[in-house]
């Protein structure tokens, strides 16, 4: 065997700067941040958002910072101990008090940062995304079904009319009760959510049939959508344009095809735009 | 304290004929290569059906080569072009034919039968009935799951995960699906309590528990998982088989599919989800821990070093697997679970990555000071080992729900899983072959195909799954059959073709693995009985017979990582060999 060792110098230098080539990898194509399809997309959201994104970058350093090390200590043990013919390994067994060491390091660092940082920012913003819908949020209803966005916004009156699963049908999406007297200028759409610019947005989002998931990737939001429940989402929009809005839940044979946009603009137009769907009505 | 069976096994296999002998055989070395063949067949399935998808994500719209005229006309269209419906068929049945009939009977059928009773010193398993029964209730489970290619509505197309209401819905292909994975899972609590049985009852004189090396704890304690968690799934597909089926509705709440109200009502979507996890979580520990296992015993023998804290990870390994059962939820952050238990959740997942860094330190500090002998295993263990760290740390990502919130469902976790189930498992399960194949098959593989192999497959792995994390970062959702179809995917494209062609050459070379597998089987090196100079029970016998050991089963004198001892010459001690000579 002793031959093979010798030629070994080969695959520690191959692995090390295999090694070295994935974390490097990561930081170039991070480099490109712009270059939208290869990083995360433009990012159009206030604060939630930001500190999402915020987050996913200290991830990345933190991590590439431990892959290192790891691969520091690997690459060291293939250059330096690699075997030859009569040399014996070192013999150790370690020590208790090492190995005590080496748990309360792991569980000081890991404890400590997720008390820090998930505690104190990432648990605060989770809880306002998740629970803290703004008191004065624009609402609107987003039905998903099998393949499709329906989209329903109360009108002037500011109130939804009642819905019933019995009236469903390809005119009703939602099955509106149009004997209730606040259902007379609910607008509907499908497939295209067009929001006002800087306004928080209060999603009342269900699903009619199966799993679905409202994913709007420049907003920073992913909720799944389920039968039998409404799930409020919030968010708020800091750019004006077209965006996509996808489904992220694998619902069926459709679901490659279950897409919208999400249309934002200024409170005026998307003002005149609501009053010109609901005349339409 | 250890029992010890005296006399050979009952000698019903020599008896038994070729169908005794080959087929219904009680051994546990047949078993476990019974386990090792029909798992080798179905990782060849299971990566036919990950080429196809790559091309049809890597080359859209173009018809599949060779395979895209005699696909049928459920699979693709009069072009070759695969139909959106099949593509979901493709990833399901990839998925699930990885997970259920790969990954897990490869580490908990061929590893754990085949290893478990020879490095313990005992003579077969506890109950070899029942052992057997294990092995074909696999067979019968994949058969199940298979033959939805060939009923009306073509294979289950609802993802690995089988989430209702859409797997409630769907047709006779996923009623097969569900049936064939609650029998899969009666033959993994089969095999679950033999295995914990066999530890317990059936060591050799001296084999203390902490004399046991790391690929039998680690079988040792999945077993545990498996036992407690695999009945959680099989209620879970009864149920999901009734609602299917049967017309209840433990997960259906009242809903109008196309325009049509459903007769269902008061279920529940999200409680499938809660019971699938609870069981699927401890799951990928069931995935991930025997490779872990083998991994390190490559790493203490190759590095002629004793398993540097060796305790310490049997310590973490059992921390894992207790702490496994309280982490469910971390898949279902974004389900409209509640946030406030999410939070909590979230805390655990965190936590639960404290054993592991411990145990991945301690391999790396094992390397350090050895004597490094770069064979086939150990690189595969090595490649466990720097493979592994990157799923992991790719998991802290996902493990805060707030960064979850943008991967999940995203290309992120197809890197992740991939990282954890190919670059973790699929290399220890390697390092597993090629180090026990003279053991079972009297040959070695060749090192020199071996090597071709690994490297092949470790930077093809790289290259095909590093810039996943990019697509996942850039929005791309998994499971979806054309990415073209979004605005914000067109220019994420170019990496789409460049990992199906890596991902092209990373399955070619796999033919490498199985062309080696069969060419040593017939014509390799004929192996000494230890050949990679180890000290575990397995290398005390060269070609282990029914009942393993002769009339005299092996007295344990030596932990299994008394590697370069200084008051030893050579630089091993086999565990049934005195430090110093009887005097
Ligand atoms: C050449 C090797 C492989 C390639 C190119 C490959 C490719 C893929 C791709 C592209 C997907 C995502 C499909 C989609 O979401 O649309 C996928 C899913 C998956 N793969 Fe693989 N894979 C390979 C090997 C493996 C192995 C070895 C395992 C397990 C040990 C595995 C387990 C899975 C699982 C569990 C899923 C999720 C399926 C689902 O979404 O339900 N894959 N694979
Ligand atoms: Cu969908
Ligand atoms: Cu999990």
């Amino acid at each position: 065997m002793s031959r093979r060792f010798q030629r070994t110098a080969l695959w520690s230098a191959g692995l090390s700067f295999l090694f070295a080539a994935l974390v490097a990898g990561a930081w170039v194509v991070k480099a490109q941040e712009n270059y939208s399809g290869w990083w995360l997309p433009v990012n159009i959201a206030p604060e939630y958002g930001q500190l999402q994104d915020l987050m996913f970058n200290i991830f990345l350093v933190l991590t590439s910072i431990l892959a290192l090390i790891f691969y520091a200590l690997m690459a060291y043990a293939f250059i330096f101990n690699r075997g030859r013919k009569g040399k014996k390994g070192f013999y150790t067994h370690g020590s208790r008090r090492f190995q005590l060491g080496l748990v309360a390091f792991f569980t000081v660092f890991v404890i400590g940062g997720e008390i820090f940082v998930l505690g104190q920012v990432t648990g605060d913003v989770w809880d306002r995304m998740k629970q803290g819908v703004p008191e004065n949020a624009l609402r609107i209803e987003v039905m998903a079904e099998q393949f499709a966005w329906n989209i329903r916004y109360p009108g002037p009156d500011g109130k939804f009319g009642k819905t019933d699963l019995e009236l469903m049908d390809e005119e009703n999406p939602f099955g509106i009760d149009e004997d209730d007297p606040a259902a007379g200028d609910d607008v509907v759409t499908v497939g295209r959510l067009h929001i006002p610019l800087d306004v928080p947005i209060h999603i009342l989002l269900r699903s009619k049939d199966v799993l679905h998931s409202f994913f709007i990737p420049v907003l920073r939001v992913k909720q799944d959508a389920v039968p039998g429940e409404t799930i409020n989402v919030w968010m708020r929009a800091l750019k004006t344009g077209k965006f996509q809005m996808v489904c992220a839940e694998l619902c069926g044979l459709g679901h490659t095809a279950m897409k919208g946009s999400v249309v934002v603009e200024s409170k005026k137009d998307f003002q005149a735009w609501l009053e010109q769907e609901a005349a339409v009505d | 304290m250890t029992t010890i069976d005296a006399t050979p096994v009952d000698a019903h296999d020599s008896h038994a004929g070729f169908w005794g002998a080959y087929i219904f055989s009680r051994d546990h070395k047949t078993i476990g290569k019974q386990f090792l063949f029909a798992s080798m067949i179905f990782m060849a399935v299971g990566g036919l059906l990950a080429m196809i998808i790559r091309w049809n994500l890597g080359f859209p719209d173009q018809p599949v080569p060779l395979l895209g005229s005699i696909m049928g006309e459920a699979m693709v269209d009069d072009k070759g072009v695969i139909l959106p419906e099949f593509y979901n068929v493709l990833f399901t049945m990839h998925g699930s034919i990885m997970i259920f009939f790969v990954v897990i009977p490869m580490l908990n059928g061929w590893v754990a039968n085949f290893i478990l009773p020879l490095q313990i010193g005992a003579r077969d398993m506890a109950s070899p009935l029942l052992n057997m029964l294990s092995f074909w209730f696999f067979v019968v489970a994949a058969l199940v799951v298979l033959s939805g290619f060939l009923v009306e509505g073509g294979a289950a197309a609802t993802g690995w995960t089988a989430y209702p209401p859409l797997s409630a819905l769907a047709g006779m292909g996923q009623t097969l699906w569900i049936v064939g994975v609650a029998i899969l899972g009666l033959s993994s609590i089969m095999g679950s309590v033999n295995y914990i049985t066999t530890v317990i009852k059936l060591r050799a004189p001296g084999m203390l528990m902490m004399r046991m090396p790391i690929p039998v704890w680690s079988v040792f304690i999945t077993a545990f998982l498996t036992l407690l968690a695999t009945p959680v799934l099989t209620t879970a597909m009864v149920m999901l088989l009734m609602d299917n089926s049967l017309g209840t509705s433990y997960f259906l709440p009242q809903i109008v599919v196309s325009g049509e109200l459903m007769e269902t009502s008061g279920g529940r979507p999200v409680l499938f989800q809660h019971i699938f996890w609870f069981y699927s979580h401890p799951a990928v520990y069931i995935m991930v821990l025997p490779a872990l296992g083998v991994a390190a015993e490559m790493l203490a023998v190759f590095s002629r070093k004793p398993l540097f804290g060796f305790k310490t990870i049997v310590y973490m390994l059992l921390a894992i697997a207790a702490m496994s059962f309280i982490v469910w939820a971390h898949h279902m952050y974004q389900s409209g679970m509640s946030p406030a238990a999410a939070k909590w959740f979230m805390f655990w997942t965190i936590a639960i990555t404290i054993p592991p860094s411990v145990i991945l330190y301690n391999m790396v500090v094992t390397l350090l000071g050895g004597s490094i002998r770069f064979t086939t295993p150990m690189l595969h263990g090595l490649g466990f080992l720097s493979m592994f760290l990157i799923g992991g740390l790719s998991g802290i990502f996902l493990a805060s729900a707030f960064t979850d919130i943008f991967l999940h469902d995203t290309y992120f976790i197809v890197a992740h899983l991939h990282y954890v189930l190919f670059g973790g498992s699929l290399f220890g399960i390697f390092a597993s072959i090629i180090y026990w194949f003279p053991k079972a098959f009297g040959k070695m593989m060749s090192e020199r195909l071996g090597k071709v192999h690994f490297w092949l497959t470790f930077v093809f792995f790289n290259l095909t799954f590093f810039p996943m994390h990019f697509l996942g970062a850039a929005g791309h959702m998994r499971r979806i059959a054309y990415p073209l179809n979004y605005d914000h995917l067109v220019s994420s494209q170019l990496l789409n073709t460049w990992i199906s062609v890596s991902a092209f050459i990373l399955g070619a070379s796999q033919l490498i693995f199985f062309y080696n597998f069969i060419a040593s089987m017939r014509s390799g090196k004929v192996a000494v009985a230890n050949p990679w100079e180890a000290n575990t029970l397995e290398w005390t016998i060269h070609k282990p017979g029914h009942g393993n050991w002769g009339p005299q089963l092996p007295v344990v004198l030596n932990g299994p990582y008394e590697y370069s001892h200084p008051e030893v010459e050579a630089d091993f001690l086999p565990q049934t060999q005195p430090l110093k000579a009887e005097g």
